[in-house]
């Protein structure tokens, strides 16, 4: 498990940063939460009026709009977007580190597996996402009951908490895919930047396109905050396709490092 | 003039990928409002214009008039301009960090050529770079545009639009190629640019939120030109020049430090 | 009693198309010390990582200590020691953190052995490795791959980069491992380290074994080395030496390499009117080298 404790110890200070950053997003955006709810009071009325059909289109719960909670929905999309990053860039980063080093030679030739070097890799990169996760959702929780005014409704809360860690796990997977298929890794911001911008800016303009089918490859739309309110539970073929692409690229991820040939560089 | 065309040369592959990610999100971008304004059941126009300024701000539209095609428009340049930003800070802290990156510093720092001329060349090669995506972005608009309402063109206003687009990818461009020169660690200057777009974005949609938040502009690429003054063919003249000031003290600074730095070999 | 350590059978690696090596057939025994050389792409480096599962056949097989290379990867690695030519680590690690790193796969405590070869290799254990020149990176790989005391240690291009003083103290320290029972694996270029150090030496050229013999036996194949300068100029194959190797004809200068029967060498070279002559054996270099020749 030695390559399990390295790269955990490795991971601290990445760790450190990104929770940071994640933390400084939840309490700034929260805090805007009275300025919000002023502005959505007024609207109210105009809200009270509109077809049903039209407001689940656009992801607006009459009910839940008004409290803490509807807005920590709104906001989750952007701290999404960070902790997508977060799982993309340790994924890819960690497994493609001895790529990205040449240094393949150093620990292929040791007496281990390469199944056990990806799996312990994995396990690190897992454990820190989930630590960040923990704190985060810590954090939102303290934010919420903070400002909110109503009761909080947790099961619902930790729904949208949930969704979160699913998402940074499978941005990870498919980070550490990549990194097992590439045979130059040069830099891992700018593959992580424009593969999570892309999928992020994708997510926006499903506000525009409204294409049922787009959904499927939008990750930031697996868990569609009005849905989670109306039902209490997440849509079953956008959590289906989340643990597809995990799962699918943690195997395939498998099967191509245990049999790919890795050449002298 | 050699080393212009070889780095040209180099991201050819990557360029591609962008071109077609650019006219996948505008072409189905313009698309749907054909859709829609051809007598779709949900005026989405009409309803996303009586929003509040809070939840347009979450959807990163604040201050986009929707009501018209420009304004719908102007949503797609929103969100082109993300993107665009994204493949400018890419360029731009890779193009001069690859040579120490990629240890062909030793090959190319010494031939006979100054570390300025070098500097310069590469600075050329990202530029047309964004040329590149900026001219893409606005042929593909034009024509489609063209194609789905010849009647109300707003050439004139995609090419205001196009302009503070490219503006804005400079800025990030410019922003990131110094930090490369004037760091010796390429993987921090990379981080330290996805920390600079992150801060950006997050705060162009607290700008958004939040009212009187004016004086975090300066801050924000994104809202140097607003598309309302867009729409009616302005640049904001200040910011048009503080970003082209800020762009040259930029490329002066890179200028002046990377030729005095140690290269990380 | 000698047990083959390392056995392949008509081993042969495709990079697609372009050959990598073809019917490749060794039996490396304990304790040698065994040469491998060849001109650039010869198939050196494939064959190695083909060694060490880095890279799978394409047919053919291979066994180390009896054992599958590709099947048994992770056992045989336990007792191999492996020094790439390349060496490449970790950003902003320590030397020490990075061996004792690299031992703690090994199911063996290394502290003392790593603590020897650092300083036999003066080697600095709290240096970290970015600030290290390209010869004291090498360092570190040397010692990366001998920590564990393995019983088979693979070198790529060992020496390339160490100063003249830590080449010596570095092929002491092989031949102790040697003594202590290590089979060792030489990839060079370095011809004269080969013929120094090792048992016997097989010579790889466009991706076939086109020699396999024991340093002795080459010696023993008396190439001579002949030079002599004649007071008038004159035709070379008017002696009747029959096949002369490398012969350079400058002037009245006279080179060639001579193999056969050295009586009959000396009585045609006395019957010329010499100004100066010079005879010596071959060095296995020089044979070497006429390997490593497009013609054969």
């Amino acid at each position: 498990m030695n390559v399990f404790r390295f790269e955990f110890k490795q991971l601290f200070k990445s760790t450190l940063s990104w929770s940071l950053a994640l933390a400084l997003v939840v309490i700034i955006f929260m805090s805007f939460y009275p300025v919000y709810y002023d502005q959505i009071a007024i609207m109210k009325p105009l809200f009270d009026n509109l077809p049903e059909l039209l407001l689940k289109s656009l992801g607006v719960n009459v009910d839940t709009l008004f409290t803490g909670l509807g807005f920590y929905s709104f906001i989750l999309m952007y701290v999404q977007l960070i902790a997508a990053m977060q799982g993309m860039m340790i994924g890819l980063g960690i497994v493609g580190k001895e790529v990205r080093l040449k240094m393949n030679d150093f620990i292929l030739t040791k007496p281990m597996t390469r199944s056990s070097i990806l799996i312990q890799k994995s396990l690190a990169i897992f454990s820190h996402l989930l630590i960040t996760w923990v704190l985060l959702t810590i954090l939102s929780y303290v934010m919420l009951t903070t400002v909110e005014t109503t009761e909080l409704k947790f099961n619902i809360f930790l729904l949208f908490a949930l969704s979160t860690l699913l998402l940074q796990v499978m941005f990870a997977s498919l980070g550490i895919l990549t990194a097992v298929l590439l045979r130059k890794l040069k830099s891992v911001v700018g593959v992580s930047m424009s593969v999570v911008f892309t999928l992020f800016v994708m997510n926006l303009m499903q506000a525009i396109l409204d294409e049922p089918w787009l959904r499927y490859f939008s990750p930031f739309q697996w868990f569609e905050k009005s849905y989670i309110f109306y039902n209490s539970s997440y849509e079953w073929p956008m959590l289906a396709m989340c643990a597809l692409v995990t799962i699918g690229s943690c195997v395939g991820a498998y099967v191509v490092y245990t049999h790919k040939d890795i050449h002298a560089v | 003039m050699n080393l212009y065309l070889q780095e040209l040369k180099s991201y050819l592959k990557t360029m591609m990928f962008w071109i077609l990610g650019i006219v996948f999100m505008v072409g189905a971008g313009i698309g749907k409002y054909e859709a829609l304004s051809s007598g779709g059941n949900m005026d989405l126009s009409t309803i996303l214009g009586s929003m509040p300024k809070a939840f347009m701000a979450i959807f990163g539209l604040s201050g986009i008039p929707i009501d018209s095609f420009g304004g719908f428009y102007g949503m797609i340049y929103a969100y082109v301009t993300i993107m665009g930003a994204v493949f400018a800070i890419m360029i731009g802290s890779g193009i001069l960090a690859k040579e120490e990156r990629d240890k062909t510093a030793e090959f190319l720092m010494v031939k006979p050529i100054s570390r300025m001329k070098i500097l310069l060349l590469k600075l050329a090669a990202a530029s047309t770079l964004v040329v590149v995506f900026v001219l893409v972005t606005w042929g593909t608009s034009a024509a489609i545009i063209n194609k789905v309402s010849p009647t109300d063109t707003i050439s004139n206003e995609l090419a205001y639009m196009m302009i503070a687009m490219f503006i804005i990818m400079m800025f990030y461009l410019a922003v990131s190629f110094f930090l490369a020169a004037f760091l010796k660690d390429a993987k921090k200057s990379s981080q330290l640019s996805l920390t600079v777009m992150l801060t950006s974005y997050l705060l162009s949609v607290i700008m958004g939120i939040i009212d009187n938040t004016d004086f975090l502009r300066i801050l924000v690429p994104f809202q140097y030109f607003k598309v309302i003054d867009l729409l009616d063919l302005r640049l904001d003249p200040f910011y048009l020049v503080f970003s082209l000031v800020a762009i040259v003290v930029a490329i002066i600074a890179s200028a002046y430090f990377y030729p005095k730095r140690d290269l990380m070999i | 009693m000698f047990m083959a350590v390392i056995e392949t059978k008509k081993l042969t690696k495709y990079y697609g198309k372009s050959r990598g090596i073809i019917d490749v057939d060794l039996s490396i025994e304990e304790g040698e010390i065994f040469g491998f050389i060849g001109p650039n792409g010869a198939g050196k480096s494939t064959t190695i990582r083909l060694l060490l599962a880095l890279i799978h056949p394409t047919s053919g097989s291979a066994t180390i200590f009896g054992k599958d290379v590709i099947t048994h990867a992770k056992e045989i690695h336990q007792e191999i020691g492996y020094l790439p030519s390349e060496v490449f680590y970790y950003d902003n690690m320590k030397v020490k953190d990075l061996l004792n790193y690299s031992a703690s796969f090994y199911k063996k405590d290394c502290s003392k052995r790593i603590k020897e070869l650092a300083a036999r290799l003066d080697l600095d254990l709290n240096k970290k490795i970015d600030d290290l020149s390209y010869g004291n990176k090498k360092k570190v790989g040397i010692v990366q791959g001998l920590l564990h005391s393995p019983k088979l240690i693979l070198l790529d291009e060992p020496t390339s980069g160490l100063d003249p003083l830590m080449q010596n103290i570095f092929f002491d320290i092989l031949a102790e491992e040697n003594k202590r029972g290590a089979t060792v694996l030489f990839s060079s270029h370095i011809l004269s380290e080969v013929q120094k150090l090792c048992d016997r030496v097989a010579i790889i050229k466009d991706g076939k074994i086109v020699k396999i013999d024991s340093v002795q036996n080459m010696k023993e194949e008396a190439y001579l080395k002949v030079g002599f300068e004649t007071k008038v100029p004159f035709d070379v194959s008017t002696l009747g030496l029959g096949k002369l190797n490398e012969l350079t004809q400058n002037g009245l200068d006279v080179s060639f390499i001579y193999k056969g029967d050295i009586n009959l060498l000396m009585k045609k070279l006395a019957s010329l009117d010499l100004i100066r002559v010079n005879v010596h054996e071959a060095e296995l270099e020089e044979i070497f080298l006429h390997y490593y020749q497009k013609e054969a």
